[in-house]
């Protein structure tokens, strides 16, 4: 899954510990999602969504290789 | 939307008191290890028929190996002071590779040693899946926190 949480976060210009602290979570976690090591929950997803007002789709795109089993 | 938060996970607060109580485990081990007993934990009446097979004379070693096992699960298996859906993720990573190398060692174990030396490497494996876990664990949350850039 791409993620293109980094792009819409620094148009909103906020750091990854901002992010973080107004969806509930850790810096960590934030890092992670960016740079593709963890693939958030789906209530996680929707926070962060809700927060950088984007849609998840816009957010997180499907890869050719997610349809792999 | 409903928050699916693990509830197996003991509360942070816990960790320290289960840090207590692993080393007083470890205290009472090596003392039962070294034969010095303490005098409330002997027994004294003798079991007769097939009783006797299971027969100990002290209960210092069984109450050893309860608070070695008390205190690392709960030093495994409580809440991280930053828990999240992340840190969920390592610990379940942690538990597998655990448990793949723990498997693995147990089979070879199996094959290489025999009598007394098998019996030795299975009390081993009472503990060393819990010492494991632990070390995997905190070793990827500390590789987390220093690959992170500042």
């Amino acid at each position: 899954m791409k993620s293109n949480l980094k792009k819409y976060r620094s148009e909103k210009a906020l750091t990854q510990e901002e992010l973080a602290f107004q969806v509930q979570t850790s810096r960590q976690s934030i890092y992670a999602i960016e740079i593709g090591k963890f693939n958030p929950s789906m209530v996680l997803a929707l926070k962060i969504a809700s927060v950088l007002q984007v849609s998840v789709y816009e957010l997180f795109e499907l890869e050719e290789n997610d349809w792999l089993a | 939307m409903k928050n699916m938060n693990n509830k197996f996970l003991f509360d942070t607060k816990w960790q320290k008191y289960a840090l207590l109580v692993l080393l007083i485990g470890i205290g009472l081990g090596i003392a039962y290890l070294n034969n010095s007993i303490i005098p409330i934990l002997q027994k004294n009446e003798q079991a007769s028929g097939l009783g006797a097979l299971l027969e100990r004379s002290n209960y210092q070693g069984d109450l050893a190996l309860t608070l070695l096992l008390m205190g690392l699960y709960i030093i495994g298996f409580s809440k991280h002071k930053q828990e999240d859906e992340y840190i969920d993720f390592l610990r379940y990573q942690a538990l597998l590779k655990t448990t793949l190398f723990q498997t693995a060692t147990t089979i070879i174990g199996t094959w290489l040693f025999g009598g007394i030396n098998f019996l030795n490497i299975m009390l081993l494996n009472l503990f060393s899946f819990l010492v494991l876990f632990i070390l995997n664990f905190r070793i990827s949350l500390y590789l987390v926190k220093k690959n992170m850039p500042s």
